[in-house]
């Protein structure tokens, strides 16, 4: 095992519109609550004529500042500016998004009576450091080390950008994890106690604020290993939020006559009203809607019933559970060989959401006994523990897998897979290549990412060419060997037989763990 | 090659095309220390499993794993339950998360043979192929050419990367199997597995 380390790991759940924080002390996951004694934090950054603040005290003030009150910050990270997510998700922020260069999307804000422009890992920045500080607090000594979590379906740009955003906010992030997967190590752990034998089949249902993810993991002496994944990047509570919104906007405007969906200030107010009733239908069957002078001194009284919210957002609903069906059938497994779904995430709380996931696993009782918004932190902390060798957890191990496939380019630009989606790493995979014409002078070697049977339609990598002699087409005989280590740093070599020829390329670099 | 006359006598005919390699990748021009004439024989044995043949000494049998089975430390007719099982444990002790920093290196590359062998024994056809190879005793070696030429590949990068520090990993490699040679010895010839089973039911017991 590693030694211990001077300063404690943590582990950090980004979450689209909570963050949460653990740290792992006298043998246990402690989950830290924050200056205003919340055991999770607004994922909110808000600009104001004198000072920046993040958190809670900038979630409070969006209200009153909405243009300059930046959240979701997580949907931006790692993508373009033209991406078809970010367009439609522009269309719904009050908060001003631009075309920087390389078609980056950055974020623009009046702070202090100035302009300023902000990339999304800055802003991701700014919510991690309120994290790390708020460790800092309750510790009382220097945080460094973390494990920090992303969505289980992120692009390779998206968690490089995420360990950016890491450090820049001062932290050396150990490990990029996807979040069902710390939710199944939260779950691991806390049935230690009761661990069995054999084979566990465990199905992680993570349906957060923002993004859906569903993951089928087993577990053996110990050891998780994912078999599938699965979800949708813009599934969440804030999408049910929408739903009430417009159906509010719409019962306004019949009451009234007034249109307030152009007025960011209003349609903050409402938002936030239909997230609190939300909550509360997951407990009553009806909850009320008392907003003073929503829009022109009009005062909006109203209510809604859990009947209405849940026909409102049925297919949303129903959307979730044909996911949770895929991946199972991408596991192999039918619903009768899991032996526990794990809820993670806030929404997971709803009712007809449980209702639902209890008729497909034929009345199975779910697994709700971490708190579902803690569950991913509870888990990274868990990792963060592992890989500093801390002596409790030894028995504990996370085989990692990769996201995407990844390939090369071959004739006609076909995707050829070396390491499949779901591979478990660290792995090597090498395939044998040759030339498509006499003489050629190289090969061009283009790394890509993704599940597109069409080379452009994956990401592309990275990208480099390696001589060869003239020789006639199809004799040459070049190797090329895939690495991905631990930490998914992709290594990728070509070799020629014939000549004893080498080339390596480190095709995604990354900050590593400073020893 | 003058350095062909300091192979020992007693090597067989197969291996003259093996110091040939060696040759063409690092001559040596002195006679050489116990532990580089130790890394000599694995590194004959590894250029022979790209032949797919050859003679093996006692020594040679008892220093590296020679199939799948070997290597995850089941019998050749284990259970799936069995084949993933073991996978997990030998997952637990090699992953690099779980490996001191100066092992980390090493414990992954033996992480990723684990897992190819477990890839393929969890498999029913894969498997059944590589069985009826191992029956052919063409395929008597835990990896295929391909993956041995891969290993080449790879240590030269490593040679290339640390210098020095490839030669003390490569040494400690060495050292360890010297010492599982000594452990095996030592519990009545027991077989890896028969070790590992034992040890679990005496964990159970407790």
């Amino acid at each position: 095992m590693a030694g211990k380390r001077r300063h404690p790991a943590i582990g950090i759940d980004l979450g689209t519109t909570y963050s949460c924080i653990g740290v792992w002390q006298n043998d246990r996951v402690e989950i830290i609550a924050n200056d205003q004694g919340n055991r999770t934090t607004p994922s909110y950054v808000a600009f104001t004529g004198s000072r920046r603040l993040i958190g809670d005290a900038a979630k409070n003030q969006a209200e009153m500042n909405p243009s300059n009150t930046i959240f979701d910050s997580k949907r931006l990270i790692g993508r373009r500016f033209s991406d078809a997510s970010v367009q439609s998700d522009i269309k719904h922020w009050p908060f001003k998004v631009i075309s920087g260069p390389d078609d980056k999307p950055l974020i623009v804000v009046q702070y202090r009576g100035v302009e300023h422009q902000f990339a999304a890992e800055e802003i991701s920045s700014m919510v991690l450091v309120k994290m790390r500080e708020t460790a800092e607090a309750y510790l009382g000594t220097t945080i460094r080390d973390a494990v920090v979590t992303v969505p289980a379906c992120s692009t390779d740009l998206q968690r490089q950008a995420t360990w950016n955003a890491g450090v820049l906010a001062s932290l050396n992030v150990m490990r990029i994890i996807p979040e069902p997967t710390a939710a199944a190590l939260a779950y691991g752990l806390d049935r230690k106690s009761a661990q069995v034998q054999g084979l566990y089949n465990v199905l992680v249902f993570d349906l957060g604020g923002g993004t859906f993810d569903v993951s089928v993991l087993d577990k053996v002496e110990g050891v998780f290993e994912v078999l599938a994944t699965a979800g949708a990047a813009h599934l969440g509570g804030e999408d049910f939020d929408n739903r009430m919104v417009n159906h509010f906007v719409q019962e306004f405007k019949r009451k009234t006559k007034e249109d307030i969906s152009g007025n960011p200030r209003a349609l903050r107010r409402l938002r936030t009203a239909c997230e609190r009733a939300k909550r509360t239908l997951s407990s009553t069957l009806e909850a009320t809607i008392e907003i003073d002078c929503l829009y022109e001194d009009i005062n909006f009284y109203s209510t809604i019933t859990r009947a209405r919210f849940e026909e409102l957002n049925m297919d949303l609903f129903r959307k979730c559970i044909d996911i949770v069906e895929d991946c199972l059938s991408d596991a192999k497994m039918d619903v009768g060989s899991v032996h526990d779904v794990v809820l993670v995430g806030g929404s997971s709380r709803i009712p007809k959401v449980q209702q639902f996931l209890q008729e497909l696993f034929n009345g199975k009782k779910l697994f709700k006994s971490i708190n579902p918004d803690e569950a991913v932190a509870y888990g990274a902390t868990i990792q963060a523990a592992i890989m500093s060798g801390e002596d409790e957890i030894q028995d504990y191990l996370m085989n990692d897998a990769t996201p995407l496939s990844l390939g090369l380019a071959t004739d006609g630009g076909v995707m050829t897979v070396l390491i499949p989606k779901n591979a478990t790493i660290p792995t090597r995979k090498e395939v044998v290549l040759s030339t498509d014409s006499d003489n050629q002078p190289c090969i061009r070697i283009q790394v890509y990412e993704g599940e597109g049977a069409m080379a452009r339609d994956n990401n592309l990598l990275g990208e480099f060419e390696f001589s060869i002699p003239p020789a006639p087409k199809g004799v040459p005989q070049i190797t090329i060997t895939f690495h991905i280590d631990a930490d998914c740093i992709l290594d990728v070599a070509a070799e020629d037989k014939t000549t004893g020829e080498k080339m390596r390329k480190t095709i995604t670099k990354r900050f590593r763990l400073k020893h | 090659m003058p350095h062909l006359a300091a192979t020992p006598p007693t090597s067989s005919a197969a291996a003259v095309p093996a110091a040939g390699r060696i040759a063409f990748r690092r001559p040596w021009n002195t006679p050489q220390p116990e532990a580089l004439r130790l890394r000599l024989r694995l590194r004959a044995r590894g250029v022979r499993r790209e032949d797919g043949g050859g003679v093996r000494t006692e020594e040679q049998e008892q220093t590296a794993p020679r199939t799948f089975y070997d290597l995850l430390g089941i019998s050749a007719d284990g259970s799936p339950d069995d084949v993933r099982a073991s996978y997990r444990r030998l997952a637990l002790k090699y992953h690099p998360d779980v490996s001191p920093p100066g092992a980390a290196a090493e414990n992954t590359r033996r992480f990723i043979e684990v897992q190819e062998a477990y890839e393929t024994l969890s498999d029913p056809s894969r498997r059944a192929s590589y069985d009826r190879a191992l029956a052919r005793g063409v395929c008597r070696l835990a990896f295929s050419g391909r993956r041995s030429q891969s290993h080449h590949a790879y240590y030269h990068y490593q040679e290339q990367e640390e210098g020095s520090g490839w030669r003390r990993s490569w040494e400690d490699q060495i050292a360890e199997l010297k010492r599982r040679s000594v452990a095996k010895d030592s519990e009545e010839n027991l077989s890896w597995g028969a070790r590992m089973r034992r040890r679990a039911e005496a964990s159970a017991a407790e």
